[in-house]
């Protein structure tokens, strides 16, 4: 029976590793921001409170940026898809325009026919 | 005798009009079997798609106010930094340009995903109308007309009747059923088609709201924390005297902490198109899909709608 490796950074696809990384720094990100680390860093020498507040501008920073990457490839991918999506809008405008000829085409031969039926009483 | 007498009578005299019937049963027939081919059931694709377009226009709103969240995040994150005693003018100015370039980012990628969402506004708005009853109705009232204009052009062809219906209603009856059809190919043949292109198009857009909206509720959050810390929790911990509206603020200030999650309608939405159309595709019990998306998409529309009314009143 095969051992599980465990998964490790290096082991990890790219979109893994992202995705891994972005929740880290959302979950520091909340730890950062409970009332108890808000206050437990007023209480801090000025020097400690300075780097803890640098430090929490880095990471939201960080966390933006890897947000924007993500988003950025899944708007890439609805780019690309946007072709097949105007064709398939286009397929639908033309059964759309051949029902409107179907109703023309009907229109005319209910036309004919109530002038042919005023022509020739009985068939 | 007698039996072989009527038997040979029946066919050797068979009159023109009972031709005329049998010929009219057989068309009949053979349109109504037509009409199931298409195996498209044009009154889901039409509660689809009607749910789709409602979709496509809540999620426009929603877009630009996770655009507003995400800016007024990005501004309490500065305000955070600016407060460190060590930063020099220019370090302000490098972290304000720094996050300045992030927001910029995020809002052209937001511009292009909305734009993108005009594209498939355009695609449900063509699939509605497509599958609504009213898209064929004036087909079906032409055909209708030209089935009465067959029964006026022959009097005895007027009168009869197959199985006590009159042969112009019958011929009415079968001219819908065959603009009914050529619908529902239209609608099969469109599934045959695109079925891979929607179906990436419904996986990508649900990834995207589901990241739109998870940073949403997290920004959202990290605002509310800091207005409860103000407004309540600071002067609470304080010895001083409580301000006067502090109980109003309190209440505002949990029930809007409360409501936070409902942001998730949006992902929610996105996921039920998805789900709706993958149903619609197998063609099974597919009802409760097209249910589930209508409420999802309702509950859209009321977060969107709400967000906006809450935004009015406290800008």
């Amino acid at each position: 029976m095969a051992t599980l490796t465990p998964a490790t950074p290096g082991s990890l696809p790219p979109h893994k590793l992202r995705d891994a990384m972005k929740r880290s720094l959302k979950e520091t990100l909340e730890r950062m921001d409970s009332d108890e680390y808000v206050f437990a860093l007023d209480a801090l020498p000025e020097a400690d409170r300075n780097a803890a507040l640098i430090t929490r501008g880095e990471l939201f920073r960080t966390w933006r940026q890897l947000s924007n990457l993500e988003l950025a490839s899944i708007r890439d991918e609805l780019v690309r898809n946007e072709a097949e999506l105007r064709k398939a809008t286009d397929q639908l405008n033309a059964a759309i325009q051949n029902l409107a000829k179907v109703e023309k085409v009907l229109k005319a031969a209910t036309a004919f026919l109530a002038a042919a039926s005023k022509a020739i009483p009985f068939l | 005798m007698r039996t072989q007498y009527w038997v040979g009578k029946r066919f050797a005299m068979l009159p023109k009009l009972r031709r005329t019937r049998v010929t009219l049963f057989a068309v009949c027939c053979i349109v109504f079997l037509l009409s199931g081919c298409g195996a498209a059931r044009p009154g889901r694709f039409e509660a689809f798609a009607v749910a789709g377009t409602t979709y496509t226009k809540a999620r426009g709103e929603f877009l630009r106010q996770s655009l507003e969240l995400y800016v007024d995040r990005d501004s309490l994150e500065l305000r955070k930094q600016h407060a460190a005693t060590n930063l020099s003018v220019a370090d302000r100015q490098q972290l304000l340009d720094a996050q300045d370039k992030i927001v910029l980012e995020r809002v052209k990628i937001v511009d292009d995903l909305e734009r993108h969402g005009d594209v498939l506004r355009l695609y449900f708005a063509a699939l509605s109308q497509l599958s609504s009853s009213k898209g064929v109705a004036g087909a079906e009232s032409a055909a209708s007309g030209l089935a009465a204009e067959i029964g006026k052009l022959s009097e005895s062809l007027g009168a009869s009747s197959i199985g006590g219906v009159p042969i112009g209603t019958v011929l009415s009856r079968a001219s819908g059923f065959a603009i009914g059809a050529f619908r529902n190919r239209a609608l099969a043949r469109h599934l045959e088609a695109n079925a891979a292109t929607i179906n990436r198009e419904l996986w990508l857009e649900e990834e995207a709201l589901r990241l739109i909206t998870e940073e949403m509720i997290a920004d959202q959050t990290v605002l509310r924390n800091e207005a409860r810390r103000t407004m309540v929790t600071v002067p609470y911990r304080a010895d001083t005297p409580l301000p006067a509206d502090w109980e109003k603020a309190r209440r505002v200030q949990l029930l809007a902490e409360a409501g936070i999650a409902r942001a998730k309608a949006a992902q929610d939405a996105a996921r039920e198109l998805r789900l709706a159309y993958e149903a619609l595709c197998k063609g099974a019990n597919e009802n409760a899909g097209v249910t589930d998306l209508q409420s999802a998409v309702s509950r859209l529309v009321r977060f969107v709608g709400d967000f906006a009314a809450a935004q009015t009143q406290n800008p």
